[in-house]
């Protein structure tokens, strides 16, 4: 126990208060000393209601709010600023009387006082680049807040309301009653951010060669905050990680921009015979037929257009039913083209918008990207429901909105680009379209759980990476790549709000996502897993799932009990550390005195010499000189084979009956392989048995066996061939952190540095042997051209 | 603060975002060899982020897999962030043994002296942290029998190693003998 306690002091803060958290969920059972990892999940997860069942379907009365807006905005190029004014119908859906209602000012965590800004911590000072100085004193000066011009009700009466940091309370004069809708106004302005020095998901970016800009915008209009059945208001305040938590409903926005500006935004564009010229509407039909994108403004009119001075303003208006979001992006340098698809009957515009910054990578893999994403992500959920999926290349790494994403990896200024770039790009865009169906339909509560879109939707990127060619250098789904995070100390379970992750990316990206994926090939198999993740997503398509309703479905439609999975793999840091401590082989005795007493003589023999009997064999011995000591017992071997003996065995084999005869002839090895469970995260076992001559056979076990005792098993194999060796989790499946235990016997694993430093010298052992028949060739040849 | 003014702006967007690579992290294995007591790292980081934070150093474009002597390139921006000063406080340099880059991770393997053992030597790891505000660097350190994982980030570059028994080795001696 000394061990147990030295190891606690070295854990962090993190670990004590991880487990000071779970305590009052785990149940100790001080007779056992040991913990039930399959203990039911029933004292974490919330009670089943109406509202969400023990399936974990919506229940008989589910139900969420709805927000629709209409709303009219200018882009102003020239200050980079927003203004906008929305008008907002909200439906209280909900069994409650709301009184107030909260809005989202997002703009607001731009301002210098924001408590995203009050709470971050200094920078490392040390070789900092003029480019994080400038970011720092930039974000110290730049007001991004949002400036309320007006709150007004249906009837332009002015309503009371208070901002409260990233958020807005509006009285409401009469209590909104449940079933009841309102109509009220909202008029307000900021400036935009240079998304290079403030960094966020949304801004502009400007190209100082021709002086232009790209405006990717996004929480850029007063939302709705949640109202929901699990938290009432979502009042977790915008902190910068932990994403949107929104509500459904309709768009008409209306947005006005320099006249020489392309748009394109989250829905379908109304406008489109006042906006486009003929030809591109023209080339818009025909992309409707064509088999690869079409191009709707060419790189080169692009081109042409960076040199525009506007005339005017333009007013595009769009439309966008039923998403949480909206979207858009703008821009004169913007080159565009589409693919229309048919996916399942629903007819999808496919578009990228870029600028020529981003060619020639882009008309060749981004709209391709688009499509396989929604060819493979609607066969696993449901078929994409929305009229257009569009990618645009900007400031913004990566950020995904109802229909329309933010992707940002550039080929160089020569036009060539690196493998890297050009998997980063593809990989990028799967990903950000792929958030269409997590959390843009499947509507989760990002605020409070990132792993719910963001681990999901890498696994199904991964699924998706994997179908676009041979070998995708995925960088997350494989059990192995997990390894070194799971092996290391600070962590937090996946269960764990956004804002208080600690290693975010393999946190709330990659465990998830291994995880689904070892559920799906190591436990579950493929066939069921897809059935329950699809009833999942169908379930909960355009609802608003909590964690217990994917726990639950997963194993209501599956038919498989995996509390124990969810309790390790999502609310513990424990890791999979399975050892093969001892293998006993038993075999029947066949009593047949010839041939046991021959084998336990070669047992005997086999015994080694120890050092004094070997130094003392040379002793002269007395019973060697005086003969007459020896006497019956000293030529006696008590392994000899007596006529006796094989009178008994044949009185033996009488007493059998036939059934008995056969399980006595059958040469059978009964192998007991004894396990330990080191990391504490209880897994399936899988078991590679080798034989003598060198064939093999695996054995798979369920977790289930370690569910008396989650710490040591065993588990007995029935061969009929002697066992040479057992290798545990032979394929690399569940992310085993020590693989030095997994051998029995013991195999010698080399560390990732001894495997590529014994690599290196070999090579050079070859090189080197290359080299010296290289130079005898040589020498042969010049000896040759002499003989000549 | 001298160098500050002398090192090229780099454009990098620094907010966390739902982009498909917030990795921001790195992770190190590292055991101290007993023959030659020298530590051994595998390090593994984003090959991305090693040619931003290479081609921030030398101001000049670097590409892992054409940029002629590389390796050296790296090793001298590995010394400036990878900083180990063992038991009698000398500060000990990299010996560089090689890279291996693939499309996903790019893999760095080098060699300190650490004479006097890990237990007390002090550990210096700035990985990164003039790309990205929240770049978490994780080393997990094994000497024989005792071990640790270390985590650094811009709050906490700097830590004197302490060492407990090997989960894995407790278990060993608990197990029971056959
Ligand atoms: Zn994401």
């Amino acid at each position: 126990m000394a061990s147990r306690s030295q190891l606690l002091l070295v854990a962090s803060v993190i670990t004590l208060c991880f487990s000071s958290a779970v305590n009052a969920q785990t149940f100790q059972n001080e007779k056992y000393g040991q913990e039930d990892k399959f203990r039911q999940l029933e004292e974490i997860l919330p009670t089943p209601n109406v509202y969400r069942t023990a399936s974990g379907a919506p229940g008989s009365e589910y139900w969420q709010q709805r927000a629709n807006y209409v709303i009219d905005v200018e882009l102003d190029d020239e200050k980079q600023r927003i203004i906008g004014s929305e008008t907002i119908t909200y439906s209280n859906h909900s069994p409650d009387t709301l009184s107030y209602i909260w809005l989202q000012l997002d703009p607001n965590i731009n301002t210098p006082d924001s408590d995203a800004a009050l709470t971050a911590t200094p920078p490392s000072f040390d070789r900092m680049s003029i480019g994080a100085l400038d970011r720092l004193l930039v974000r110290e000066s730049f007001d991004g807040g949002v400036k309320i011009k007006s709150v007004k009700d249906a009837f332009n009466n002015p309503l009371e309301h208070t901002v409260v940091k990233t958020m807005m309370r509006i009285e409401l004069p009469t209590p909104l009653a449940s079933g009841e809708s309102t109509k009220f106004s909202v008029a307000w302005e900021y400036n935009i951010n240079n998304a290079k020095l403030v960094g966020s998901r949304t801004g502009y970016e400007h190209f100082e060669e021709d002086k232009n800009n790209i405006y990717e915008m996004a929480h850029w209009y007063p939302r709705m905050v949640a109202y929901t059945d699990a938290t009432g208001w979502q009042h977790k305040q915008f902190l910068g990680r932990g994403e949107f938590t929104l509500e459904l409903g309709d768009y008409v926005v209306r947005i006005t921009v320099p006249n020489d500006h392309v748009v394109t935004a989250t829905g379908v564009l109304l406008n489109d015979e006042e906006v486009l010229t003929d030809e591109q509407r023209q080339r818009l039909k025909d992309a409707e037929t064509a088999k690869t994108p079409v191009f709707i403004v060419t790189p080169e009119e692009a081109k042409k257009n960076e040199s525009n001075k506007p005339t005017g303003k333009k007013t595009w208006i769009y439309q966008a039913d039923n998403v949480r979001d909206f979207a858009f992006a703008s821009s004169r340098k913007f080159i565009w083209d589409a693919q229309l698809h048919n996916l399942e009957g629903n007819r999808v515009m496919a578009m990228s918008l870029y600028p020529n910054e981003a060619e020639p990578l882009w008309s060749k893999y981004s709209t391709h990207s688009i499509i396989h994403t929604l060819n493979v992500y609607s066969r696993y959920t449901f078929a994409y429901p929305y009229p257009v999926a569009i990618s645009v290349n900007g400031p913004i790494y990566g950020m995904e909105y109802p229909m329309i994403c933010f992707n940002g990896p550039r080929p160089e200024k020569d036009g060539t680009y690196s493998k890297r770039t050009k998997y980063s790009l593809i990989s990028v865009i799967i990903h950000e379209v792929g958030h269409n169906y997590f959390p843009m339909i499947v509507n989760s509560d990002e605020r409070q759980w990132t792993w719910m879109d963001e681990g999901l939707n890498t696994f199904l990127q991964y699924l998706a990476e994997q179908e676009w060619e041979d070998d995708y250098p995925s960088r997350r789904g494989e059990p192995k790549d997990i390894v070194p995070y799971m092996r290391s100390r600070n962590q937090m379970p996946i269960m764990t709000n956004s804002e208080s992750i600690l290693q975010f990316g393999p946190n709330a990206y990659a465990k998830p996502a291994t995880a689904l994926n070892i559920l799906r090939e190591s436990i579950l198999g493929r066939e069921l897993f897809d059935y329950a993740f699809k009833e999942y997503a169908r379930r909960w398509m355009f609802k608003r799932p909590m964690p217990a309703d994917f726990f639950r479905t997963m194993e209501d439609a599956s038919g498989i009990d995996l509390d124990w999975f969810w309790r390790g793999w999502f609310y513990t840091t424990a890791h999979t550390d399975i050892s093969i401590e001892n293998l006993r082989i038993h075999t029947v005795k066949s009593r047949d005195p010839d041939v046991e007493n021959k084998l336990r003589r070669e047992e005997r023999d086999d015994e080694p010499t120890t050092l004094s009997e070997s130094r003392n064999k040379e002793l002269p011995k007395r019973v060697d000189e005086y003969e007459e000591l020896k006497d019956f017992y000293n030529s006696f071997d008590d392994l000899e084979v007596t006529e006796d003996d094989r009178k008994a065995f044949q009185r033996f084999l009488k007493g059998l009956d036939d059934h008995e005869k056969e399980l006595l002839e059958s040469k059978q090895y009964f192998n007991v392989v004894e396990l330990r469970n080191i990391g504490g995260l209880v897994m399936p076992v899988v078991l590679k048995f080798e034989f003598e001559d060198d064939s093999s056979r695996e054995v798979r076990i369920p977790a289930e066996i370690w569910r008396r005792n989650s710490e040591k098993v065993s588990k007995l194999v029935i061969t009929n061939k002697p066992v040479k060796s057992v290798t545990l989790d032979p394929h690399l499946e569940t992310a085993d952190v020590d693989l030095t235990n997994n051998h029995f016997p013991r195999r010698p694993v080399k560390t990732r540095f001894e495997l590529f430093k014994s690599q290196q010298q070999s090579r050079n052992e070859m090189q080197k042997q290359k080299a010296a028949e290289k130079k005898a060739n040589d020498e042969k040849d010049k000896s040759k051209k002499k003989d000549k | 603060m001298q160098s500050l003014f002398g090192l090229l702006t780099i454009l990098c967007a620094c907010a966390s975002s739902a982009e498909a690579h917030p990795f921001h992290v790195s992770i190190a294995e590292a055991n101290r060899n007993p023959k030659t007591g020298n530590l051994e790292i595998a390090l593994k980081v984003f090959p991305g982020d090693l040619e931003r934070a290479v081609r921030l150093k030398t101001k000049q474009p670097v590409d892992l897999d054409k940029t002629k002597n590389v390796d050296k390139l790296i090793v001298e921006y590995l010394n400036t962030v990878f900083r180990v000063k063992s038991v009698d406080g000398k500060r000990r340099k990299i010996k560089w043994v090689g890279k291996e880059v693939t499309l996903k991770d790019a893999w760095l393997y080098f060699e300190i002296p650490i004479p006097g053992g890990l237990e007390g030597a002090e550990l210096e790891y700035r990985l990164f942290f003039e790309l990205q505000e929240d770049q978490v660097n994780t080393i997990n350190l094994v000497d024989g029998k005792r071990g640790n994982t270390l985590t650094f980030h811009k709050d906490r570059p700097k830590q004197v190693v302490k060492l407990a028994e090997r989960k894995s080795e407790a278990a060993k001696r608990e197990a029971p003998k056959p």
